[in-house]
């Protein structure tokens, strides 16, 4: 599994496809449970269902949702050598406290399942306006 | 030929200093005037209070302002030949161009040949403001101000030769390299 992590608007998808796939097809998915066909997924917008859940469920549940979520793809990426788990994050997390209750909880419950995407992932790499920076890669974890 | 420097960073992280530095450095090794391209416009008193900062920060050397508010393509007319300018900044310009009405497409066309036109034979640095860190609030403005903005780093990034990102008054270099 590969981490993106990257403000708004700083061309992660797009790096994505271009750099990363080539140009090669992928499926988007934007919810946890969501089905599938073809070997490389992405898996976009995690905050506008971290946003949906506001309300509904308290924010460990949705956590733990996530992590579920993750060992959900992981399986499926390690049954077979061609499959491709791409997850994109917006980081959100370097503003002010929203004064929206339900912003607080996205940024809250988005955090905590970034990092856990980025310590389940093999590689994480932050995307800067275009530019790539690899924070996490295989070597790290094997040395 | 020119060269096209983008310094991105938070608010009071030292970019404009750092562009200041550089631009003075260079002007000095090569004898001329520095050029401030300033877009931010006193429309009120924080704001005249913000642009003195800026100018007594200046006072220590010789620098020709020029004020661009809006348009910023056409300061290339009003440019020295083979200037060392600073451009700050873009977020003020583009503030000033969308509460003018100007369209998305031409906001991203006027920066783009202004950046073409500057790296012919001006040596460019550019200050923006790093502002996509946090949620969108509900605001429409407010979103469609990130978009554009992110279009902009994004093209100004692939545009320039060094692209700088600036924390708390450090200069990582993302892009190129500085001398």
């Amino acid at each position: 599994m590969h981490f993106i992590i990257g403000g708004a608007h700083n061309g992660k998808r797009k790096w994505v496809s271009e750099q990363l796939l080539k140009g090669e097809s992928f499926t988007d998915i934007h919810r946890p449970g969501e089905k599938w066909t073809g070997d490389s997924i992405v898996f976009t917008h995690l905050e506008n269902w971290v946003s949906d859940q506001f309300g509904q469920r308290d924010s460990d549940q949705v956590v733990a949702d996530w992590k579920l979520e993750i060992e959900r793809l992981l399986e499926w990426e390690n049954g077979k050598p061609e499959r491709r788990v791409i997850v994109i994050g917006e980081d959100q997390s370097k503003g002010i406290v929203p004064i929206d209750e339900s912003q607080r909880f996205t940024r809250d419950v988005l955090g905590w399942c970034h990092q856990f995407t980025a310590l389940k992932a093999e590689r994480v790499t932050r995307i800067w306006y275009g530019i790539s920076e690899d924070l996490k890669t295989r070597e790290d974890i094997e040395t | 030929m020119g060269s096209v420097t983008i310094i991105i960073g938070g608010v009071r992280s030292g970019k404009t200093a750092w562009a200041e530095r550089e631009a003075i450095r260079r002007s000095e090794s090569a004898g001329r005037t520095p050029v401030y391209l300033a877009s931010g416009v006193a429309f009120d008193n924080e704001m005249k209070e913000r642009i003195n900062r800026h100018q007594l920060d200046r006072r220590q050397q010789d620098w020709l302002t020029i004020e661009q508010p809006v348009r910023i393509h056409e300061s290339l007319k009003k440019l020295p030949s083979e200037s060392i300018v600073v451009w700050d900044c873009v977020t003020t310009w583009l503030t000033n161009e969308l509460i003018a009405g100007t369209e998305e497409h031409q906001i991203l066309e006027y920066c783009c040949s202004f950046i073409d036109g500057a790296a012919l034979s001006h040596d460019l640095l550019i200050v923006s403001n790093e502002v996509l860190a946090e949620a969108c609030g509900p605001d429409q403005m407010t979103a469609d101000f990130r978009k554009i903005i992110g279009e902009l780093h994004q093209m100004m990034v692939k545009l320039s030769h060094t692209a700088i990102e600036m924390e708390s008054g450090l200069a990582l270099v993302r892009k190129g390299a500085v001398s």
